[in-house]
C-alpha cells in the first residue's frame, strides 16, 4: 500500500514538473473557468427570474447543484481527462505494451500516471458555490459536510468508473478521442434536478448516465435533504460501476495484442 | 482566385475522412445534445402555462431548431490552428496557392456533410412526436438557411481569429472552451434569449452571440419577421465584415512571425 501512495506521490511531482514548463496557461485556463462559472450562475439567475422552481429545487439549492458540478469538473480536467484519454494515445502507438510489463497494475498506472494538480482554482470556485448555497439555505452544519463529503466520493467513484469503462473501448475501436464529450454531458444534465425531468428522461438519468448519483444525491447531502434509500443506492451504484469497470479492464488486456503484432 | 474545383476536390476528401472515423463523429455528437436536455426542462416548466410568450410547442420549435443550429455550426478550428502550428502541419498548407482557410472550412463542411443524415431524422421526429410542426413554417426556411449560412461564417472567423493565439502562445486551446462556453450560454442554447431578462438582452445584442444560433432559429419559427429579418441579416454582415477585417490583419501579423517546426 505504502509503495503505491510514494508512486502516486512520484506521479503527481513529474506531472507538476511538465506543467510548470508550461506556466503561460495558467492565467488563460483561470480566466476561462472563472468566465464560465460566472455566466452559469448569471443564467440560473437569469432562469428563475421567470420560475419559482425548477424540478422543486429553489434558486439556493441549485446553487450548491452547481457548485458540485464544478467540483466535479474540476477532478475530471486535473485527473480523470489527463489519465484516462492518454489511454486511447497508448493503444495507437502500440506504447501500452511498456505500461504492461511494469511491476505495477495497469490499471493503477492509468488511473494516477498524470495529475495535474496545479490548478487549484476550480476547486475553490466549487467549494465557494456550494458554501454559498448551504449557508442561504441554512444547512451549515457538520452531519451534512460528512455526508456531502462521502457522496462526493461517491460521485467520483462512479465519473471515474465510467470514463475507464468508455476509454477501455479504445481497444476495441481505436479511434476514440472524443470519449470525454460523454463525461462532459454530466455537467450540463446534472446541472438541474432529475425532477425538472420527465420520468422517461429520469430513469435515463439515473441508471444510464447517473447524474442523479453524481450530482443530485451529493446536492441533497449537502442541504440535509437526503432520502436513505437515494443514499443507498448512490453508494450501491458506485460500488457496482467500480467492479464493473475494473472487470471491462481487465478483460480488454487480456484480449491486447500488440499494436505490432 | 480559389477556383471551384479545388473545393470540391477538398470537400470530396473531407467527406471521405468523416465518414471513416464514424464512431467518433456520433460521440461528437452527444455534446451537441444540450438544446434537447433544455428542451425537456422547459417542457416540463411550461406544463403551468406559457412562460414569457413561449409555450410548449414553441420550446419545443425553438430547441430542435436550436439542436439543428448548432449541431450545423460546431468549429474545432481552433484545435487544428493549434495543432498546425505546433507541429508544423501548417507549412505545406501555406505552399499551396490556396489560403489555408478553405483547408480548415472544407474539413468542417465534410463533417457537417456526414452528420446531417443523422440530425436531419431527429429534428423531423423530435417535431411529429411533439406535435409542433406546421407546413407555414416552411415559408421561413429560406430566410432561415440564409441566417444560418451567415452565422456558420460569423462563427468560424470568430474561431478563426481567436485560434491566432496558436501563433504567440502554446495554450490556444484554453480560449476554445471559453467561446463555446459563451456560445452555449449566452447563444440562446440553454436560454431562449428572448426570455433572458431586459438588461441582460439589450445587452448581449451589441455582442455577435444573439445572431449565430438564437437569430437564424428565430426566423424558423417565426418568432421575428418583415424588416426585423433584414434587419438582422445586416447586423450578421456587420459582423462579419468586422471580424473578417480583424482577421485579416492578425493573420498577416501572425504568419510574419511564425517559423516553421523544424526550420
Amino acid at each position: 500500500m505504502k509503495r503505491y501512495f510514494r508512486l502516486i506521490a512520484l506521479f503527481i511531482r513529474a506531472t507538476v514538473q511538465v506543467q510548470l514548463e508550461y506556466r503561460s496557461g495558467a492565467v488563460g485556463r483561470m480566466i476561462a473557468n472563472l468566465l464560465s462559472t460566472a455566466t452559469t450562475i448569471l443564467l440560473l439567475w437569469a432562469m428563475f427570474q421567470r420560475v419559482e422552481s425548477v424540478g422543486g429545487w429553489s434558486f439556493d439549492q441549485v446553487l450548491v447543484l452547481i457548485g458540485i458540478v464544478t467540483t466535479i469538473d474540476y477532478v475530471v480536467e486535473v485527473w480523470l481527462y489527463p489519465s484516462l484519454s492518454k489511454i486511447t494515445t497508448y493503444v495507437q502507438r502500440g506504447e501500452f505494451d511498456v505500461l504492461l510489463v511494469k511491476p505495477v497494475p495497469s490499471q493503477f498506472l492509468v488511473t494516477f500516471r498524470y495529475l495535474q494538480v496545479l490548478d487549484i482554482f476550480g476547486l475553490a470556485a466549487g467549494l465557494a458555490i456550494i458554501g454559498t448555497g448551504m449557508y442561504r439555505t441554512d444547512s451549515i452544519e457538520p452531519l451534512n459536510f460528512l455526508l456531502l463529503a462521502l457522496f462526493l466520493i461517491a460521485a467520483l467513484v462512479i465519473i471515474y468508473s465510467l470514463y475507464l469503462a468508455l476509454s477501455t473501448l479504445a481497444f476495441w475501436f481505436t479511434r476514440i478521442e472524443e470519449v470525454a464529450s460523454m463525461i462532459w454531458l454530466h455537467s450540463t444534465a446534472g446541472s438541474f434536478p432529475v425532477t425538472a425531468y420527465p420520468p422517461w428522461a429520469r430513469l435515463l438519468f439515473t441508471f444510464v448516465l447517473p447524474v442523479a448519483f453524481v450530482t443530485n444525491v451529493p446536492a441533497q447531502a449537502a442541504t440535509g435533504r437526503l432520502s436513505l434509500e437515494w443514499g443507498l443506492g448512490a453508494l450501491a451504484f458506485a460500488a457496482f460501476a467500480l467492479c464493473g469497470a475494473t472487470l471491462l479492464w481487465n478483460l480488454a488486456i487480456r484480449n491486447y495484442s500488440s499494436a505490432s503484432s | 482566385m480559389t477556383s471551384w474545383r479545388t473545393i470540391r476536390a477538398l470537400l470530396a476528401l473531407n467527406y471521405g475522412i468523416s465518414l471513416q472515423y464514424r464512431a467518433q463523429g456520433v460521440l461528437w455528437m452527444i455534446n451537441g445534445t444540450v438544446p434537447l436536455i433544455m428542451m425537456l426542462i422547459w417542457l416540463q416548466l411550461a406544463k403551468g402555462g406559457s412562460i414569457g410568450g413561449y409555450d410548449a410547442t414553441t420550446f419545443v420549435q425553438y430547441f430542435l431548431f436550436m439542436f439543428l443550429a448548432r449541431q450545423s455550426t460546431p468549429t474545432w478550428v481552433i484545435y487544428l490552428m493549434d495543432r498546425g502550428v505546433k507541429n508544423g502541419e501548417l507549412t505545406p498548407y501555406l505552399l499551396q496557392p490556396l489560403h489555408p482557410v478553405w483547408h480548415y472550412a472544407s474539413q468542417h463542411w465534410g463533417e457537417l456533410m456526414a452528420r446531417l443524415p443523422i440530425i436531419l431524422p431527429i429534428l423531423a421526429v423530435g417535431l411529429t412526436i411533439a406535435d409542433a410542426w406546421s407546413w407555414s413554417l416552411l415559408a421561413h426556411l429560406p430566410a432561415f438557411l440564409l441566417g444560418l449560412a451567415m452565422a456558420w461564417v460569423i462563427n468560424f472567423i470568430v474561431h478563426m481569429t481567436v485560434g491566432l493565439i496558436a501563433f504567440w502562445s502554446d495554450n490556444a486551446l484554453g480560449y476554445d472552451t471559453v467561446i463555446y462556453q459563451l456560445y452555449i450560454m449566452l447563444g440562446g442554447v440553454v436560454i431562449p434569449v428572448e426570455l433572458f431578462p431586459e438588461t441582460m438582452q439589450r445587452v448581449l445584442a451589441w455582442t455577435p452571440f444573439p445572431y449565430v444560433l438564437d437569430f437564424p432559429v428565430r426566423v424558423m419559427i417565426g418568432r421575428i419577421e418583415g424588416v426585423d429579418i433584414l434587419a438582422g441579416f445586416a447586423i450578421q454582415l456587420f459582423w462579419i465584415a468586422a471580424i473578417g477585417a480583424l482577421f485579416n490583419w492578425g493573420w498577416r501579423k501572425s504568419l510574419r512571425q511564425y517559423s516553421a517546426a523544424g526550420a
